[in-house]
């Protein structure tokens, strides 16, 4: 073959013409070794032709394709055949196949071609690469110098067919896409239609199409999107159906092509369900055209939807085009603003734990909304979720703070925000008092009285926090102030009156809650607050034998709060400790009757007769209380009085009656009561026939785990309940027992590691080892 | 229990004393006490209760915040007319098909011999 350089049908680059250039120098006699050619002079090469084409030969046949390239670019500077140019461009062409990028591939092939101008095969693998890098007018002259140089090959033309249709400018140029089709082939028919619809005459590419014989899965999607670009939905959808259901399974790009276009189909159907029923199954396509299809034609479906008020199943439509194109803010936009509508109608419905839903959604994409945030925290106060309510406060009241920062020239802006903030802070609080998080409660409480210390009902409520929290002090101080301004509030009198006495200061209380009954007589909460600081008093001289001022105490505290029966069973009991058995039966009679029916007084009576020796009279209560209510519950009650005292054997007579009834709720609630008081050697036998009567209950197990692991110290069966607990959670997916039994198994682990440390170390053995 | 004043009175929650004081005096005219003696009720009862500015406070921090209660048909519109682009998509699985997706071209490779080279 005789090879041409620089032939009229090659592609060339400036680039590669400069380097053929320096080529024809190496041709000329003079070579270069390492360094373009005119800028030094270079040695002249002596190398022996022949050994160079079979080094170079040597290296192809190893796919050593840059040590042939370069054995034979020599060999042909020493004067081999310009045949061997041929060999360098194959080498070249291999290379290409090879190479990691298009960029690359397309370097090598212009090599190639440069060397081999009239190989048709080059040209065609050039255009290859132009067409993948999306480079379609590179392409197209390619192809066409391929299809020149041999005009018999199908391939070559079908490709440069497609490469026309891809060019942006087909529609304008429809002598540019010529097509002539060999009869039966059906490939060139469906290029034929592509081309056909490319230049708007849907019906003709349908024409083309409809004819074929036997049409493979391609001719039948392309069918089908003639049909709808034809405007014809149905026949497009049938099309599309055959490919999916068809008896081959087809290629997946296939296959997502037949499900983006069903969508199409359906929806311009106004068949809006099937349309939505194909997007929900249609796969995500690797292919970032078929992408682009998938998102546009779930973009268009989630429009029509919102305008037929299926406002759910449009951002469903849209989540699926976001899925392929998470960036599209159109989308974005809609989707978030859409889900914020449907939180608010579903608040209206009072479905909140759906709004909070939607309006997360709509929060991922207006982070720091204000509207979201509050809309969000009262959803989870209204659902009691009171961690996610604080929390959601929070971020409020830090935007709105920004907020005031920025509108210090607006004073009615500024105003407004700063009552907004006093009053995020109230829930903020409360919203932590409700998660039993009491310091954060008075601390936003505090940062409230911030924004406005003269509100008074705030520091009441700062008071009350307090108050809860033990802090006495802070109590004290914020109830002081309020009194300072207003000095009647009854109220705040009363939450002082407590303070002290919870304080110690017995004297402070009593003649502050005396001064609240001077200000509004009979006001009840303020009568029992002050019949508290007596009972205490009371407790206090029993203590130190000064009986008579104690029962004179406690007599004051019957006198304002006759309806407490504590008051008149501590009585009863002052008089027992003292041995004035008659005085303590009617202070206990009085108890008595104010809820004859409740048989814990009777049970609690009896036991301060157990305690001081008078086993007859406490018997007598006991049998009273099992005459009112008998049943289990009595007898747990009196068996723990029992052992509340140290007597364990009549506890059990008492218990022995919870195993006779095989009530597996009782046994369970008996079990934890004596894990509770630090009977766990009790609890074992309780808790382990409540686990045989009820093996379903996850917390028995629990229960039983924790007696075998404190009481008995039989870890392996603690860990098989604690298994055993967790299965039973999981099944019905019972968060808190998941979460206490994963609790409760680190535990275990811990006490086994434990006991093996002490068991491997003498030292920790010995007695008094914890003195260490 | 009187219905939200905010709605009452016409206004949203933004608004400011000015309109509420504004929409107070229109309605009043509208519904005075002889001739609507129930809506010039609710009128008042929801003046009362927005003039003062603790309150409105109250009622924009501790009730749902309804503004967005409506599809934005602007944002909508803003995702445009937007078509599946049949021709696009065809030409997709087209070329996908074809020789620019494939790999393979050991077919398109010539064998080098030693003859050739070096006659």
């Amino acid at each position: 073959m005789i090879l041409r350089r620089g032939g009229r049908s090659g592609i060339m680059s400036p680039v590669m013409a400069k380097r053929n250039k320096h080529r024809q120098h190496a041709r000329s006699g003079v070579a270069s070794v390492g360094r373009p050619s005119g800028t030094h002079p270079s040695p002249v090469v002596t190398a022996d032709p022949a050994s160079e084409v079979r080094r170079g030969l040597s290296a192809f046949e190893r796919g050593e394709y840059g040590v042939a390239i370069q054995a034979w670019t020599q060999a042909r500077r020493a004067g081999a055949p310009e045949a061997v140019d041929r060999a360098i461009a194959e080498a070249h062409f291999r290379r290409a196949l090879a190479a990691p990028s298009d960029g690359r591939r397309a370097q090598e092939l212009h090599e190639a071609v440069a060397l081999a101008p009239d190989h048709a095969v080059y040209q065609y693998h050039l255009a290859l690469a132009y067409h993948r890098q999306g480079q379609v007018r590179r392409a197209i002259e390619a192809y066409e110098a391929a299809c020149r140089l041999d005009p018999a090959n199908d391939r070559y033309r079908r490709h440069l067919t497609l490469a026309r249709c891809s060019d942006p400018g087909a529609e304008a140029q429809p002598e540019a896409l010529p097509v002539v089709s060999p009869p039966g082939d059906e490939s060139f028919a469906r290029l034929a239609a592509l081309a056909a619809l490319r230049q708007n005459r849907p019906l003709d590419a349908v024409v083309t199409l409809v004819g074929l014989e036997s049409p493979s899965p391609l001719a039948k999607l392309a069918l089908g999107l003639a049909h709808l670009a034809a405007d014809q939905p149905a026949s497009a959808a049938s099309c599309f159906t055959g490919v999916l259901d068809g008896d081959d399974s087809p290629p997946s790009d296939l296959r997502a092509g037949a499900q983006i276009a069903t969508v199409a189909a359906s929806r311009r159907d106004n068949d809006l369900d099937a349309a939505l029923q194909a997007l929900r199954v249609a796969d995500v396509p690797a292919n970032s055209a078929l992408q682009s299809a998938l998102g546009a034609a779930a973009r268009a479906l989630g429009r029509e939807l919102l305008l037929e008020e299926r406002l759910d199943e449009a951002v469903v439509a849209w989540q699926r085009a976001l899925v392929v194109d998470p960036r599209h803010e159109a989308t974005r936009r809609v989707v978030s603003q859409v889900e914020e509508v449907l939180g608010t109608r579903d608040a209206r419905a009072g479905e909140y734990a759906e709004a909070a839903r939607h309006w997360e959604a709509a929060l991922a994409e207006q982070p720091g909304e204000a509207r979201i945030l509050q809309n969000l925290a009262l959803a989870a106060e209204r659902l009691e979720q009171w961690e996610q309510a604080s929390a959601r406060w929070e971020e409020l009241i830090a935007h709105w703070k920004r907020a005031m920062r920025g509108a210090r020239r607006d004073h009615e802006a500024g105003a407004d925000l700063r009552r907004k903030l006093t009053i995020a802070h109230r829930r903020l609080a409360d919203a932590y008092d409700a998660a039993d998080d009491l310091p954060s409660a008075v601390r936003a409480i505090d940062r409230a009285l911030n924004f406005d210390p003269s509100d008074m009902d705030l520091r009441l409520r700062a008071a009350e926090l307090s108050l809860e929290d033990q802090a006495y002090g802070p109590a004290i101080d914020h109830l002081r102030r309020v009194l300072a301004v207003r000095p009647d509030d009854v109220r705040a009198l009363i939450d002082l009156g407590a303070a002290y006495d919870l304080k110690g200061d017995e004297r402070q209380a009593e003649s502050t809650l005396e001064r609240a009954l001077a200000i509004e007589p009979g006001n009840q909460a303020a009568m029992g607050a002050l019949a508290a600081v007596f009972h205490s008093r009371s407790d206090r001289l029993v203590d130190a034998g000064q009986l008579d001022q104690a029962v004179a105490a406690m007599e004051r505290a019957i006198e304002l709060e006759p309806g407490a029966v504590r008051h008149h069973q501590c009585l009863g009991a002052s008089y027992v400790r003292h041995g004035q058995l008659k005085l303590a039966e009617k202070a206990f009679a009085r108890a008595i009757a104010l809820d004859p029916d409740d048989v814990r007084t009777r049970v609690e009576i009896g036991a301060v007769y157990l305690a001081s020796g008078y086993e007859k009279d406490a018997q007598r209560l006991f049998r009273q209380a099992l005459k009112v209510q008998p049943g289990s519950v009595t007898h747990v009650a009196i068996g723990l009085a029992h052992l509340r005292l140290g007597r364990s054997d009549a506890a059990h007579q008492q218990f022995k009656h919870l195993l006779k009834e095989n009530d597996a709720l009782s046994l369970r609630l008996l079990g934890a009561a004596l894990n509770d008081l630090r009977r766990e050697v009790d609890a074992e036998r309780y808790l382990k026939r409540a686990v045989e009567l009820e093996p379903s209950n996850a917390r028995g197990h629990l229960d039983l785990a924790w007696s075998y692991a404190f009481g008995l110290h039989n870890y392996p069966e603690a860990a098989r309940e604690v298994a055993e607990a967790r299965r039973l959670a999981l099944e019905a997916d019972d968060a808190a027992v998941l979460a206490e039994a994963e609790v409760a198994a680190q535990g275990i682990a811990n006490l086994v590691e434990e006991a093996e440390a002490r068991r491997n170390d003498p030292y920790l053995s010995l007695p008094g080892a914890f003195l260490r | 229990m009187i219905d939200d004043p905010y709605a009452v009175l016409g206004l949203d929650r933004t608004a400011k004393a000015d309109d509420v004081r504004r929409a107070y005096l229109r309605l009043v005219r509208v519904h005075t006490p002889e001739s609507n003696p129930e809506q010039f009720k609710q009128v008042r009862a929801a003046y009362e209760t927005l003039r003062s500015p603790l309150r409105r406070a109250e009622l924009a921090v501790q009730a749902f915040d309804e503004t967005v209660s409506e599809p934005d048909l602007d944002l909508v519109a803003a995702l445009g007319d937007e078509e599946l682009d049949v021709v696009a998509l065809w030409l997709a699985i087209e070329t996908g098909s074809s020789d620019v997706a494939a790999t393979d071209f050991a077919h398109d490779m010539t064998p080098i011999r030693e003859a050739d080279l070096l006659p």
